[in-house]
């Protein structure tokens, strides 16, 4: 492999390669690199669509420097995202530890499709049902009546105070079945004699799950921790369909949909792109981040 | 490769025909027809709609060689405005659309509906000695009203909406207590439901910063509105709008003051509304709301016409029901008010507009005649009656009986001005959003009139550089507080 | 700890994951709840299922979708297949070959994974409708709009940086010496890929089949955007058929139908999961999703 060779003689050797990346590459140039540039260059610019856009330069990125409406949506999505990325790590790693500790193989087995199921259902149902616990005669408020809570009561989602909260427990109890599988499939694969003869040293309940099973389905965390983030930074559907707007005010405002507003409502397609970009910016940087901690510590290890 | 595509694009958009080409087989002319949209069942209730089918099979017999094709409506409410740029952008909109006036004032200067003024003017050939096309919409001034900012129509007004409050009239029996008269007496009924742990009204969050606030405010500013109001419009609009404000009229009132914190009537609007607020179902963004009326929840519901056939045939209405309206503000209520009796709200409902779509594939003609087809008296009946929930805007065409409270509803004066709608889309969502944050406690009222008067500056501005005004000509209305010194 | 505090600890954990469990699936259990109901059903009663069963719903939701599921299944099956393709020939070249450019190409496929979708919203939608189309005269000057192609390519794209990324690490997995066994029995790459990489990648296809129809089937916003011509259009649109509109803020739903009609159109994926959830969790496993 190290034979020193002229690139373009071994690109013509290796030509096989390039003829199997073709249709990909020619699929992801057209229909992904395009758009992205696109959307980069067009964050240059002033464009109300369908008209001539104009040149701006940093422009946008000089105004959303100054956009308080952003700083705030970056302030919500950190809260969301700190959040969410906590509970839908830690929620999955623990239904999948009580499976983990099932003895019977068929329960487990059957535990786990009960989880994975509830992923084919579309978000308008959920978002439905969460609507109704939070609305006038759902069960929050009829409790708290009934507790002669009744003055506290509100509109949980319309509050400026407990909307956020409201839009964050949507989901409850976050154990989503992607996650639990890729977790499970991370403690099923720690090697039986490794458990055993920990458990022969007397290590138990807790401290097992501390000292073996955290440590050894690390990368397994990781990538859900990666996931989640991912998703928690570019998902704003959520906010969409549940407070509509990101209101009251500005309080449950994400920069997605602030980039959405400004796309579809405030004709700036420009300045949609230049928020676009800082969202780029931000999943890069973490990303890079992510990939580094993981690098040293299995240096470590 | 990325300014090739572009190219292509900005090309399409400057409203270059694209190369006509020979149809294979037949010209598809397609519609949106919303609410009457063939197949579907409106508020599910009876067979699904035909009406429109059968007026385009009729149509296209006269016209052999094409087809008539129905879009799917977008609904959700939610996803409008996406779907219709994306649509005209991409030039694959349908031919006829409904959309709302104001929503299609917004992008006129792209050049993505067609102007139907000139043929608004001509004869519509269906229609046996009709002189001009414009003729036939029943509400003359309402269909004016609904010209666009640079005096011309692109959009026909098919049928009329407007609001009521359903009321659940076996709860006023129930706790021993009688219709309101007065606005006064409206909110101290609805203070007892409360006790009684009965929603007193539910409404959508939307229309609170649309339908409550143009209300309020018609009744607050009554006694002035001659004053403030000076620029009249034709005969005919005015018949129908004595007393509205245009866009235009509404900035130059704000450079003077008005609708700022420094208007006093302009603060009583929205100390009203906070205090109606406590009347309302609690969660503010409540969805299907006409659950809570219809399953004895609330008192009362406010909605449109539309909502019509539902409660006359929803097998969950069991209860004795009316349609009434909202009560008028009396000087008790607040110190300017004068007793005048709350003003229509509703007005236009299915408004259908032709698209650039139709102009670049040069259907522009189908799809007029089309609509002139279909606004002859007897093809309308057809299609809106068999809907039952709006009441006809074509002359000659019956309005159905179960719709007289509201045709007797809209007979009053109309409201003094669409504020929500008086500004674009980026206006309407900012109010949408701080309406709700002040009236739900975020903040104080001497706050919210800050902020309120800070971003309204910033659309009127935004409307005046775009309609090219100079507001600072010189405009003889008096301010708020030189009418108060003058009163005083 | 003694046997019955053992015991105790014990039980207290199954319930936990009872609780945990029937949380997890109670939008599923009220989707199918709510499917069999009436309207003066659901107001009357949220949430428990109440008599008689309204079966007619889903008759009503199957007439209504029919069409509208067939067009799903065909864009999202033929982009599923497409994707699993040309990823596994992307990753057979990026994991078992040296090739000049290779980490780069690698690199910029996976960054993908990182644009928000949203930005590249419209800027897709323009590459669509300007796409050469030369094999129909009805969708002249809008390019693929009102196609199928206007779903299968970007939706496949869209999978391409997913899959690339999780099967090029599985194949890295792979134990080399398999491969050159295999070449040196003289096979092609054809043969290795279809003898030895395909039985052995079952999981993780499985595993990318899942996320990817999990993508595609309940996308909303795309198809809404791309299709107007009721005869491409999908099931997520067509669903909307049971919404109305009262006047400009009200809505008028017909629960009943509406979630026979997600009930159904969620079968096919539930189908695809008891199918797949086993070489799912063996992909998932085989250190394919290492950063």
């Amino acid at each position: 492999m190290k034979r020193k060779q002229s690139i373009p003689a071994t690109i013509w050797k290796k030509r096989k390669c390039y003829v199997y990346l073709a249709p990909t590459i020619l699929l992801l140039l057209v229909f992904n690199y395009t758009p992205a540039v696109q959307a980069f260059r067009m964050s240059l610019y002033d464009w109300n669509m369908g008209l001539e856009p104009h040149f701006i330069g940093l422009g946008n990125f000089k105004e959303l420097w100054h956009d308080d409406i952003l700083w705030k949506s970056l302030h919500n999505l950190l809260r969301l995202a700190v959040f969410s990325i906590a509970v839908f790590t830690i929620m999955p790693f623990c239904a999948a530890e009580l499976i983990f500790s099932l003895r019977s193989e068929r329960a487990s087995h059957y535990c786990r499709a009960g989880f994975v199921i509830p992923m084919v259902v579309n978000a308008v149902v959920v978002w439905r049902i969460w609507r109704y616990i939070y609305g006038d005669i759902g069960p929050i408020t009829e409790l708290m009546k009934a507790w002669g809570y009744g003055h506290l009561t509100r509109g949980w989602l319309s509050d400026p105070e407990t909307a956020l909260w409201a839009v964050m427990f949507v989901g409850f109890p976050f154990v989503n079945g992607f996650f639990l599988l890729i977790l499970y499939s991370g403690l099923a694969n720690i090697s039986n004699s490794v458990l055993e003869s920990a458990r022969i040293d007397g290590a138990s309940g807790l401290r097992m799950l501390r000292t073996m099973h955290i440590p050894l389905i690390r990368p397994q965390i990781k990538v859900v921790a990666v996931l989640a983030t991912i998703a928690a930074i570019q998902g704003f559907e959520q906010v969409y369909i549940l407070t509509k707007n990101g209101g009251p005010g500005y309080e449950t405002m994400l920069p997605g949909l602030y980039m959405y507003f400004n796309a579809f409502d405030f004709n700036r397609m420009g300045y949609a792109c230049a928020i676009g970009v800082i969202l780029f910016a931000i999943l890069i940087t973490l990303t890079v981040l992510y990939t580094r901690i993981l690098r040293t510590e299995t240096a470590d290890s | 490769m990325a300014a090739f595509l572009w190219g292509g694009c900005a090309e399409q958009n400057s409203g270059t025909p694209s190369p006509q080409k020979k149809e294979s087989n037949a010209t598809v002319l397609s519609v949106m027809a919303m609410t009457y949209t063939p197949g579907t069942q409106p508020l599910g209730i009876g067979e699904p709609l035909k009406g429109m089918q059968e007026v385009a099979d009729a149509w296209e017999e006269l016209h052999p060689g094409v087809r008539v094709r129905f879009a799917l409506p977008p609904t959700m409410g939610t996803v409008d405005s996406e779907w219709i740029k994306t649509q005209l952008l991409g030039g694959i909109a349908p031919d006829i659309v409904h959309m709302n006036a104001e929503v299609v004032w917004e992008d006129i200067d792209k050049g993505w509906w067609l102007n139907l003024e000139p043929y608004l003017a001509e004869p519509n050939p269906y229609i046996p000695g009709n002189k001009q096309w414009l003729d036939i919409f029943a509400n003359q001034s309402l269909t004016m009203a609904k010209r666009a900012p640079d005096g011309n129509s692109y959009t026909i007004v098919y049928d009329m909406i407007e609001t009521g409050l359903f009321i659940n009239k076996e709860m006023l029996k129930k706790y021993n207590l009688s219709p309101p008269k007065t606005w006064g007496e409206m909110r101290t009924i609805n203070q007892h439901l409360r006790k009684a742990d009965v929603i007193p009204l539910v409404l959508a969050t939307e229309q609170v910063s649309d339908w409550a606030v143009d209300i309020i405010l018609d009744m607050v500013y009554a006694d002035i509105i001659p004053l403030i109001d000076i620029v009249k419009a034709s005969e005919e609009q005015e018949a129908y709008l004595q007393g509205y404000l245009y866009p235009e009229e509404v900035c130059r009132l704000y450079k003077k003051g008005w609708f700022t914190d420094r208007d006093p009537r302009w603060r009583e609007v929205w100390r009203i509304l906070l205090e109606w607020r406590k009347d309302w179902q609690h969660d503010y963004v409540a969805d299907d709301r006409a659950m809570y009326f219809l399953s004895k929840r609330s008192y009362s519901y406010w909605d449109s016409s539309g909502f019509l056939p539902r409660i006359l045939n929803d097998p969950l209405v069991d209860f004795d029901w009316a349609i009434t309206y909202l009560p008028p503000l009396t000087p008790e209520d607040c110190p300017y008010a004068i007793g005048a009796e709350a003003p229509v709200i509703g007005g236009a409902g299915i408004q259908f507009s032709v698209t650039s779509s139709a102009i670049q594939n040069s259907k522009e003609e189908l799809a007029i005649d089309f609509l002139r087809f279909l606004t002859t008296p007897e093809n309308a009946a057809r299609v809106i009656n068999e809907a039952g929930q709006m009441i006809p805007n074509i002359a000659g065409t019956p309005m159905q009986s179960q719709l007289q409270p509201f045709s007797d509803i809209i007979q009053r004066h109309y409201c003094l001005v669409k504020f929500l709608f008086t500004f674009d889309t980026h206006f309407q969502n900012e109010h949408r959003r701080w309406v709700h944050y002040y009236l739900e406690g975020g903040e104080s009222l001497d706050s919210f009139l800050d902020r309120l008067t800070d971003y309204l500056g910033r659309a009127v501005d935004r409307y005046a550089e775009r309609a090219g005004l100079d507001l600072s000509e010189p405009y003889n209305v008096p301010s708020p507080w030189e009418l108060e010194d003058k009163q005083t | 700890m003694s046997r019955e505090e053992n015991l105790i600890v014990r039980l207290f954990l199954r319930l936990l994951l009872g609780v945990l469990l029937f949380l997890t699936l109670f939008p599923f259990i009220f989707m199918v709840i709510t499917s069999l109901k009436s309207n003066p059903q659901f107001y009357r009663n949220f949430w428990l299922p109440s008599l008689p069963f309204h079966f007619s719903n889903y008759s009503e939701a199957w007439t209504i979708l029919q069409r509208y599921l067939f067009n799903s299944f065909w864009t999202s099956g033929l982009s599923l297949v497409l994707t699993l393709i040309f990823s596994v020939l992307a990753s057979y070249a990026f994991a078992r070959e040296e090739f000049p450019g290779r980490r780069i190409l690698f690199a910029s496929v996976v960054c993908l994974l990182l644009v928000p979708a949203v930005v590249t919203l419209v800027p897709t939608f323009v590459v669509v409708k300007n796409f050469p189309y030369f094999w129909t005269t009805e969708a002249e000057g809008n390019g693929l709009l009102n196609t199928y192609w206007a779903l299968i390519f970007p939706y496949t794209s869209s999978g391409l940086a997913l899959g690339i990324f999780v099967i090029t690490n599985y194949m890295r997995t792979l134990p080399g010496a398999l491969f050159e066994c295999a070449r040196l029995d003289g096979a092609g790459d054809g043969a290795v890929m279809l003898h030895i990489l395909l039985p052995l990648s079952i999981p993780i296809l499985g595993a990318v089949s899942i996320i990817h129809l999990l993508g595609t089937w309940n996308n909303f916003i795309w198809p809404l955007i791309c299709i107007t011509d009721p005869d491409h259009a999908v099931v997520t649109t067509g669903l909307l058929l049971f919404v109305s509109q009262v006047s400009a803020f009200n809505f008028n739903y017909r629960y009943g139908p509406l979630f026979a009609g997600y009930t159904v159109a969620a079968l096919p994926l539930l189908v695809l999961f008891f199918c797949c959830t086993r070489s799912f969790m063996r992909g998932m496993t085989s250190g394919a999703l290492k950063m």
